[in-house]
């Protein structure tokens, strides 16, 4: 139902002179992390925000569940898919417990359906509801700002979720911690997800697959094991180098 | 002498006229403001066209902008055209900060909520206005120190406010009575600004009860305002104007003749100078004598005034024989007195309908005058004795600036004259001083003879006469008992008299009122015989 397809996806910023991204095809499987990976500019961004319809591709196409969402109202899309950016982006103006309820809010939930929803998507985020509910942003750390970000991303029980450096602005001990808790969370809800990251490290520890972006193209696409084993360039070669070795040393620490 | 109490009995509907002006127009800003933003939101041109627009509107000078829209509503005058021109003048600081507000919100916000799902309108709703609230309050609050501020000029142009007490205590020396309009206008304009602020933090912190009882205290000062705004209206419908009467009079002979006017509501006028305020009242109370309610709207503009009369908008006046000579009819060459009267009479009646009743029998012309003893130093007893020499001469801006006074330099070669523009109320002391040698009076100032001054002849009668006359708007001109109650005011007033009344308020520091009241006593006493007609005949 929620897979993903998308086919001869182009999209150029400059009226047609260069392509951010040409020719590509990517299938996203019901119920995986697919991340996105690639340096800043590689297109994995505009990738990502073409699933929800924030971008219409110059040529090609995206479908979500079959039906191909040029045909769909695009609101009403975005409401059934997650969306979560870096650093989190709450709405300062609303308390925690309205910035979880906007989408509930938008497809018109009751209001203690939104309101049982919200307490049970901050216990799942691990975030006390009778301490956090009524907070503000500005009361909130990082850490705790992105929890919120996740809970908002699934209120209305979305059938994926499209995540943009969802981690990138955290220290390293919150970033490990989150992305742990992500991946129990994925896994439980089986919730299809594609996730952009210029991380590595981060594409290896929570992926099920990997597409690897460069000059506008996908340049490997597999599974952690097979980048690591298989790398398809000199490039993935060398963006696997720091993984490798911080590895490496963690291994030499433990066993010496 | 008018003192804080009097000050003070006139307060409560001064400032409530002043309020409700400024509160309207506010509002019809704010609303006027968030349709042009929504619109300005969709579209760049709009937006470019809109800024644009409300600049320029801030560019033209305030008095200029409410004189204009007195025209531009067919010659209403009051509250209409204030109400207008203050609307106009509010949109521009709330306007600018609505769209930078609006775009200055953070970019990964909006990002955010589109992806949610949220429509444009959705965003620009529970987004973007929202987090835009502080910035745009911000705007609110310095268009309504502004709009505040600017309803002290609407007077003139006829609108009831705060201004009242500042420009005629200006006029009539008065600091205390201009004071007291500034303190009232500066504490309104701080009340409404911290009100607005505290709402703004009440709602930004979402203490709604706080900000329901801010919204009611403003909703119940309105209310409170428009009750006493209104409320004198009632009284003299009511009552008609017998509490104003002179006791004598009611008993003398209260039947119906001697009332011809009785439930007549009339509008009056005078423009910002004592001189015409007591001509206001005195036909004011001629008018209430004869049971006519009068509404009298003082510190209009010249034209202005003139407007309103030729559109019926007030129903009679008195302005001058060689204003309109001049100004109106744009004439250039000088006639006799009783040649620019019948000219003045004739033009009026036949380009606007505006019924002349008469003279009020005296003059007021432009005058140069001199101390005596320094006069006589110098050897000077007329204009033409000035030619060539290099004297220092005072008088109000307007006045170089007039076509009668290129005529007067041009005739009697004053070209060696400099000339130093002034107020009016600053004059006299200019020239006592002797820092000027000379300045340019109006025949009628009671500091004339005061002072003991000089009136240096013109010999060329290059001056046009300025008589006193009544005009009655060609409405009100279809009304015969009201020209014949005006009548009795015809060729009654000399030049003694009206020095005198001015010499009232100018030097003694009475208010006009009590002026008129002087004038209005000396008119009706059996023993004042009427004054010969400006040609000497009855």
């Amino acid at each position: 139902m929620s897979e993903v397809a998308i086919t001869g996806f182009a999209k150029s910023f400059d009226g047609g002179e260069s392509f951010a991204l040409e020719g590509i095809d990517l299938v996203v499987n019901d119920g995986e992390i697919l991340v996105l990976l690639g340096s800043s500019g590689s297109g994995k961004t505009t990738l990502l925000r073409a699933i929800n319809g924030l971008i219409q591709p110059d040529a090609g196409r995206v479908t979500v569940g079959g039906d191909d969402i040029a045909t769909l109202d695009a609101t009403a899309l975005r409401r059934t898919i997650g969306y979560v950016i870096q650093g989190a982006a709450l709405f300062p103006h609303m308390t925690v417990a309205e910035n979880v309820g906007i989408v509930p809010n938008l497809r018109e939930w009751p209001p203690e359906r939104t309101a049982a929803r919200v307490d049970e998507l901050l216990q799942l985020v691990q975030l006390e509801p009778d301490d956090y509910r009524d907070r503000m942003p500005a009361e909130l750390s990082g850490g705790q700002a992105q929890r919120v970000g996740v809970a908002r991303a699934l209120a209305a029980e979305p059938c994926m979720m499209l995540m943009d450096e969802p981690f990138g602005a955290l220290d390293p001990v919150t970033r490990v911690q989150l992305q742990d808790e992500f991946k129990n969370l994925q896994r439980s809800l089986s919730l299809t997800t594609v996730l952009v990251t210029h991380d590595m490290t981060e594409a290896l520890l929570l992926a099920d697959r990997i597409a690897i972006l460069a000059s506008g193209d996908v340049a490997q696409i597999g599974t952690p094991a097979e980048i690591l084993n298989r790398p398809a360039s000199a490039y993935i070669e060398e963006l696997l180098t720091t993984p490798r070795r911080q590895a490496a040393e963690l291994k030499g620490l433990f066993t010496s | 002498m008018s003192s804080l109490a009097e000050n003070l009995r006139d307060l409560p509907e001064l400032l409530s006229w002043h309020l409700l002006l400024s509160l309207c127009a506010l509002t019809t800003a704010a609303t006027l403001t968030l349709i042009l933003a929504i619109a300005a939101d969709r579209s760049e041109k709009i937006k470019r066209i809109a800024l644009d627009l409300a600049g320029t509107v801030q560019t033209i000078p305030s008095l200029a902008l409410l004189a204009m829209m007195v025209p531009l509503l067919g010659g209403a005058i009051g509250f209409a055209p204030a109400y207008a021109a203050l609307t106009l003048y509010g949109v521009l600081p709330m306007l600018q900060n609505t769209i930078t507000g609006l775009d200055s919100i953070d970019g990964s916000l909006i990002e955010a909520a589109r992806g949610l799902g949220m429509s444009e309108r959705q965003i620009l709703r529970r987004v973007r206005f929202p987090l835009a609230f502080p910035v745009i309050i911000a705007g609110l609050r310095t268009a309504t120190i502004w709009v505040v501020g600017l309803t002290t000029l609407a007077t003139a142009v006829g609108a009831s406010g705060l201004g009242t007490y500042i420009f005629t205590g200006l006029q009539t020396r008065n600091n205390g009575m201009m004071l007291f309009g500034c303190f009232f206008a500066a504490a309104l304009a701080i009340v409404l600004d911290q009100a607005l602020g505290l709402l703004e933090r009440a709602l930004r912190n979402r203490h709604r009860g706080a900000a329901r009882a801010i919204a009611f205290w403003f909703g119940a000062a309105a209310l409170l305002a428009v009750f006493t705004a209104w409320e004198p209206t009632f009284e003299s419908e009511r009552e008609g104007p017998a509490a104003s009467l002179p006791p004598a009079d009611e008993s003398a002979n209260p039947a119906a003749p001697r009332r011809p006017l009785q439930g007549l509501a009339l509008t009056t006028g005078s423009k910002p100078f004592i001189e015409s305020y007591i001509q206001a009242e005195l036909l004011a109370l001629e008018l209430e004598n004869a049971g006519a309610s009068v509404d009298n709207r003082p510190n209009m503009g010249s034209t202005i005034l003139f407007d309103a009369l030729r559109s019926n908008a007030v129903d009679c006046y008195v302005d001058y024989s060689g204003t309109i000579w001049a100004t109106i009819m744009k004439r250039e060459e000088p006639a006799s007195r009783i040649v620019t009267l019948l000219e003045v009479a004739g033009y009026l009646l036949r380009e606007h309908g505006i019924v002349t009743v008469g003279p009020l029998g005296y003059q007021n012309d432009y005058s140069f005058a001199m101390r005596r003893g320094h006069a006589a130093r110098l050897g000077i007893r007329s204009i033409a004795d000035l030619t060539d020499r290099n004297l220092k001469i005072a008088g109000d801006p307007e006045v170089f600036g007039r076509p009668e006074w290129r005529r007067v330099r041009e005739a009697y070669d004053l070209e060696s004259l400099s000339t130093v523009g002034m107020q009016k109320i600053y004059m006299f002391d200019a020239v006592m001083n002797d820092q000027v040698d000379a300045i340019v009076a109006y025949s009628t100032d009671g500091r004339i003879t005061l002072y003991d001054l000089l009136l240096l002849d013109d010999p060329k009668q290059v001056f046009p006469p300025y008589d006193a006359i009544l005009l009655v708007s060609p409405q009100a001109a279809e009304n015969a008992a009201l020209i014949d109650v005006l009548a009795n005011l015809v060729n009654r007033v000399d030049e003694t008299l009206i020095r005198d009344a001015n010499r009232a308020v100018d030097v003694d520091g009475e208010t006009p009122e009590a002026a008129a009241a002087f004038l209005w006593g000396q008119l009706r006493s059996p023993i004042a015989p009427p004054i010969a007609s400006p040609d000497g005949g009855e």
